[in-house]
């Protein structure tokens, strides 16, 4: 760790990947949904 | 594993790496108090993003407007959001600073109020679309409207803050200036990279959602209070 980084400033970078790696979880699961729901729809419509 | 979800992981651990460098690799910019300097790893490539959020929008307009395409619609209407959204974050960054340094959250700057500007230009863009219950007339009026707004953006973001006094600060801050160091510069346009990658990720999400709902349900008409 680079010398004088305060403890605020490791809380804030802490916070900062808790965010994003929080959102990176969320589009993965809402890619996850949305690819089964693409799923979905495409063998409704392959049923004549 | 396919390719799509290998991209996916690269831009996780890249995005990681990139707040990692923005606090551990880069130092603070001499000209400004603390560590205030290293918000430029977010709040510059949030703005970036909106910018580019904002032409891929007026883009999509142009082609809606010229080949009819609905896909188009809904490219501009995703990246018109993203546009939105990132505008927000990087109005909500850019007050942590001027906090910080400024004195206050807001000071009614030339940029500040220039983005205040930008943010309502393109709130209306969505007033207009919730307002017209037609989907053919909603479509043409808010391309129509998207193109206009986007005339407003190089006016808004690059001429008037630099025509006038401004607190903003543009030496340090701009990733062209020879000061910046190496290290800096690399994490700088590493972090550029990785908020270019969420976009496009999101933008698909978006993209694909606007799809998805179009062709599983018909569009329920709220004033006409029956399925078109």
């Amino acid at each position: 760790m680079k010398d004088g980084l305060s403890f605020v400033m490791v809380m804030i970078m802490a916070v900062n990947l808790i965010i994003w790696l929080g959102l990176a979880l969320y589009l993965f699961n809402i890619d996850r949904r949305m690819r089964k729901l693409e799923k979905k729809n495409r063998n409704q419509r392959d049923i004549p | 594993m396919n390719r799509d979800l290998i991209l996916k992981l690269v831009l996780v651990i890249w995005m990681s790496l990139a707040i990692l460098g923005a606090f551990l690799i880069a130092e603070p910019a001499e000209r400004f108090p603390g560590e205030t300097s290293r918000i430029m790893f977010f709040h510059v490539p949030q703005a970036w993003i909106a910018t580019l959020a904002f032409f891929i929008s007026m883009i999509s307009s142009c082609i809606f407007i010229v080949k009819r395409k609905l896909k188009a619609d809904y490219m501009a209407q995703a990246a018109a959001e993203l546009g939105l959204l990132f505008s927000i974050l990087a109005t909500i960054t850019g007050s942590i600073f001027a906090s910080v340094t400024w004195g206050s959250f807001w000071n009614w700057d030339p940029r500040e109020t220039s983005i205040v500007i930008l943010l309502m230009i393109y709130g209306a863009y969505f007033a207009l679309r919730s307002a017209i219950p037609d989907s053919n007339r909603k479509r043409i009026f808010s391309a129509a409207y998207s193109i206009l707004a986007f005339l407003t953006v190089p006016f808004l973001i690059f001429i008037l803050p630099r025509i006038t006094q401004s607190l903003h600060p543009e030496d340090t801050m701009n990733p062209a200036n020879p000061g910046m160091d190496s290290k800096t510069l690399a994490v700088f346009l590493g972090s550029l990279i990785a908020y270019t990658g969420l976009f496009v990720w999101m933008l698909r999400l978006k993209y694909r959602l606007l799809i998805l709902i179009e062709s599983s349900e018909p569009a329920f008409d709220f004033f006409e209070g029956e399925q078109q």
